[in-house]
């Protein structure tokens, strides 16, 4: 990451900011907080001194869509692959209802890229397919495989 | 001498009888306790018969101290049951893994 990069928040950053609708964990909303839109991320990083990782951190919010960092390539792909996960989490909780739990624990683990979510969403099909109901694994795979096609 | 003989044979068959019943007792508490964490699909649908056979074999096993006192064709009846139903619960199983294995290798 080029340590003269300017960051500032995204509209779902300025929303958690205001709203707190996300449940951002304590530590990277102190680094949010610190994003004024201006300052650079070395610069951003020296105001957090004696914070954890705060440039790991700048990462994370990138990839989860609350910041934009100036010239990092993966932040458009990153929102949209945060969005898609929401997505399929929100499938899997409306095909499977109260045994989506196993499923949606795969998900959130599964690595914020598209290949990524598209091994969990394969392995997340086998799981249903063994043990939850083989015509709802069917149902779970063309519904992500629709999301994950988009992406 | 002989008559300590068999008594001793026959303790240690009771012993294993009873071993035997704790540990198929163990089972079909497992098998019933697990059960509400594969509500369905393939597995879940031969857990079920899974279930039914280990039912079986705890019956079955609970006979085993009283065998000494069963007629011998209600005893060889019974000993024919187990065996039977030890036999499907074995193809069951195989071919259990077998469809699990060849889901998780597809």
């Amino acid at each position: 990451m080029n340590p003269s990069a300017v960051v500032c928040k995204t509209a779902k950053g300025e929303e958690e900011i205001q709203k707190r609708v996300h449940g951002l964990e304590r530590n990277l909303r102190y680094v949010l907080i610190l994003v004024d839109g201006s300052s650079s991320v070395e610069r951003i990083v020296a105001k957090g001194e004696g914070m954890h990782d705060v440039e790991g951190s700048l990462l994370r919010l990138a990839s989860e869509g609350y910041v934009d960092i100036e010239g990092l390539s993966v932040r458009r792909g990153g929102e949209d692959v945060v969005r898609a996960k929401a997505q399929l989490i929100a499938i899997a909780r409306e095909l499977l209802g109260d045994e989506a739990g196993k499923i949606i624990s795969k998900i959130e683990a599964a690595p914020e890229s598209h290949d990524g979510l598209f091994e969990a969403v394969q392995q997340c099909k086998k799981v249903v397919r063994l043990i939850i109901d083989e015509r709802k694994a069917d149902a779970l795979m063309v519904r992500c495989g629709a999301v994950l096609d988009a992406l | 001498m002989n008559g300590s003989n068999a008594l001793f044979s026959i303790d240690l068959a009771q012993v294993f009888s009873f071993g035997a019943i704790l540990v198929m007792a163990y089972c079909l508490w497992l098998v019933v306790s697990l059960k509400t964490n594969v509500p369905g699909g393939i597995i879940g649908k031969r857990w079920n018969l899974l279930m039914g056979l280990v039912t079986v074999f705890t019956v079955g096993y609970l006979t085993t101290p009283f065998f000494s006192a069963l007629p011998e064709n209600v005893l060889r009846l019974i000993v024919g049951i187990i065996f039977l139903f030890g036999a499907l619960y074995v193809v069951l199983t195989v071919k259990l893994i077998y469809r699990v294995i060849q889901e998780l290798t597809e």
